[in-house]
Formats: structure tokens, C-alpha cells, sequence
């Protein structure tokens, strides 16, 4: 028959057996410890938690009044002359200047019957990177995704040490009782 | 520091009560390179005769060179379309950094300009607006009688921009008593700056 684990009992008519066992793990450090682990896992969570909201914060307040619409993603340079076509006097560079020019990306389709005349919408092929939020301000920041479960097991492995130290306590103690 | 060129509207002879005016007196005394031209005939002006003076202007804070600063053109009424016309016709020798239109006038209005003609929703004066604007800003108010469909409808839309409308400021001429006007100040200095503080 298994060994019948016995309830912790008050040690009243022990004195010296708790007395030792204080002597073992002190009482003060025993405290130390879960309040050093406390204060790791609460500065830990306190960081990942501040950060982020302060960081959206600033982007929800970025200024939208009053200036051109940015790109959200790479913007085109259809004659590739390092000039960006929403600020290029002449996207083709066919020698004739935007607003003169009847077909103005030189696509062939003449600008009355060109879905995107001037070719300011987003290049297709050029994505933002993973991990890479971007605002209409084009400000951007990285989000680390390892970030909230490197969190979670610091403190899973936190608790399981409490838990582990005090169940080994007792099990000391019960079975010096015994 | 700024490169500041001012293009004042029809019939104006830049009286020294209207904003114009005064910001072009504050923005020299901080220290900026300001050009604020009389431009010819201003009641029955030549278009051709605004951008040759337009130009010139241009050319010649293009000339002091970047370290000068920033390159602005701040328009009002036909002023802005002066701006709008000489980059669809490509005249300009260099684009902006940043424009501030400032309740520029309807082309419906001013059938007997050159002006007149542009169609401000194809796409040839976008590009080409957008292209020489740098980062374009503009400015109407709710009861101006040269924007009879509003200055968002208007410009705002076929340009793609956000207009900031000041309430009541009319079409922000000397009879209207717009003078002195602190938030254009600001903006030469800094483009977020609150374009309604008077």
C-alpha cells in the first residue's frame, strides 16, 4: 500500500524540530526569494506592457491635416531616375512634363482612360517586410513576437520553483514527523 | 531658415493691413529670404507676365542655394492658380519643398484667364501640381465667395488633400480684415504648426 502523504500538522509539540528546520531555509530567505521572483517577473511584465502602448500612442497622434497622401508601401519610379513618380515633374521621362504629357506614365493608355494616369498607386511587388507595422506618417517599429511567451515561461518556471521548494519543505518536515 | 516666395491675387497691391503683407515682414525680420513681388497689372493681369515674374522669383532662391533653407510657395487666390497653371505648363525651374495654397479661387470664376481653363479634377493638373507642390497644404474658409462649392470639394478632393477650413475668415483679403496671422508664420517654421491661429 502507498505511503499515505500526511497532512502538514502545526509542529506545537516540536519546538526543536522547527527551530532546526527555520535553521535549514531561514524564514527571511525563503521570503527574499519569492520577492526577488515577484520583482522579476512584475518588471518584466511592467516593460513588455509600457512599451507598447506608449509607442501606439505616438502613432495615433501623428498629424493627418494638410499634407499629401503618402504611400503605404514602395513607391513607383517608372523611368527610374531616383526621383518617385508623386514628386517627379516628368514620370516617364519622355522629355514632356506631367501636365502636358497626354499619356503621362507612358503606358500606352492615355491618361482619360487610365485607371492610374500618373502611376501613384502602390508598386505590387515591393511589400513591407514581416513584422513591420506601417503607419500613413511612414513611421514604423518592429513588434517582437517572442516577446509575451519568453514572459510566460520566465513566470511559469517562477511559480514552479515556489511550488517545488515548498512541496520538498514539507515533505522533509512530514517525514521527520513521522 | 526658409526660402519664402509669396504670390499675392487679382487686384491686390499688397496693402500693408493685409496678412501677406505681415507675415512677409515677420518671416524677413526672423531671418528668412522672403520674395513677395508686385505682380503686373493686378486688375487685369497677364498669366503670361505672373509666371515670367513667378520664375525669375524662383530662380533666384534657388540661386541663395539649400542651405538657405527650405523652398515655400505660399499662394493666395489667383495666386495659387499662377502656382497650378506654370506646373501643368512645366515652366517652373525647380519644384518646392512645400505650398501652401490659401483659398485659391475657382477656375470657373476667371473665364477670361488662361486660368480659367484648368480642370483641376484631370489627371495632367494633378500630376503636375502634386509633382512641383512638394508636400501641398491648403487653406479655405465656409463662407468664401470665390469657392462657391467649398475649398475641399473644389481642390481638396481632385488634389487629394485635407483642407484646413478656418471658419468665417471669408476669402482672407485685406476687406475681409484678415491681418495679422500667426499660424502661417508657424507653418514656414514648422508644417505641423496650427494653421488657425490668428
Amino acid at each position: 500500500m502507498p505511503k499515505q502523504r500526511k497532512k502538514r500538522k502545526p509542529v506545537a509539540g516540536a519546538p526543536t524540530q522547527a527551530r532546526n528546520q527555520n535553521q535549514v531555509f531561514p524564514r527571511w530567505i525563503r521570503i527574499s526569494a519569492v520577492v526577488l521572483i515577484l520583482m522579476l517577473m512584475l518588471s518584466a511584465l511592467v516593460g513588455a506592457i509600457a512599451s507598447a502602448p506608449a509607442k501606439a500612442a505616438s502613432l495615433q497622434s501623428t498629424p493627418t491635416v494638410s499634407f499629401s497622401p503618402l504611400p503605404t508601401c514602395a513607391p513607383i519610379d517608372t523611368d527610374h531616375d531616383g526621383i518617385p513618380n508623386n514628386i517627379d515633374q516628368d514620370i516617364d521621362g519622355d522629355g514632356i512634363v506631367n501636365g502636358k504629357d497626354p499619356d503621362i506614365d507612358g503606358d500606352g493608355i492615355p491618361n482619360a482612360h487610365d485607371p492610374d494616369p500618373a502611376s501613384t498607386n502602390c508598386d505590387a511587388s515591393t511589400t513591407p517586410p514581416l513584422n513591420v507595422q506601417q503607419t500613413n506618417s511612414g513611421e514604423q517599429f518592429q513588434s517582437n513576437p517572442w516577446r509575451i511567451p519568453v514572459i510566460l515561461l520566465i513566470g511559469a518556471g517562477g511559480v514552479g520553483y515556489i511550488v517545488l521548494r515548498r512541496r520538498r519543505g514539507q515533505k522533509a518536515k512530514s517525514d521527520k514527523v513521522d | 531658415m526658409a526660402r519664402v516666395l509669396l504670390n499675392h491675387g487679382l487686384r491686390n497691391r499688397r496693402p500693408a493691413t493685409q496678412w501677406l503683407y505681415r507675415t512677409a515682414v515677420a518671416l524677413r525680420r526672423l531671418g528668412h529670404q522672403v520674395s513677395y513681388p508686385q505682380f503686373p497689372n493686378p486688375d487685369e493681369p497677364s498669366i503670361a507676365q505672373w509666371q515670367e515674374l513667378l520664375v525669375a522669383e524662383l530662380e533666384l532662391l534657388e540661386a541663395i542655394g539649400s542651405q538657405a533653407g527650405e523652398l515655400i510657395f505660399i499662394g493666395h487666390s489667383l495666386g495659387g492658380l499662377n502656382f497650378i497653371q506654370a506646373a501643368v505648363d512645366g515652366v517652373l525651374p525647380v519644384a518646392f519643398d512645400r505650398t501652401l495654397l490659401v483659398a485659391p479661387a475657382d477656375p470657373d470664376l476667371l473665364p477670361d484667364l488662361p486660368v480659367g481653363a484648368l480642370k483641376l479634377d484631370s489627371p495632367e493638373v494633378i500630376a503636375a501640381t502634386n509633382s512641383y507642390a512638394g508636400r501641398l497644404t491648403l487653406v479655405g474658409s465656409d463662407l468664401d465667395a470665390w469657392q462657391p462649392r467649398g475649398v475641399q470639394a473644389t481642390f481638396g478632393d481632385p488634389l487629394g488633400v485635407t483642407a484646413t477650413v478656418i471658419q468665417g475668415a471669408k476669402h482672407f483679403s485685406d476687406a475681409d480684415g484678415w491681418g495679422p496671422w500667426q499660424g502661417v508664420i508657424d507653418w514656414v517654421l514648422d508644417p505641423a504648426a496650427d494653421l488657425t491661429k490668428r
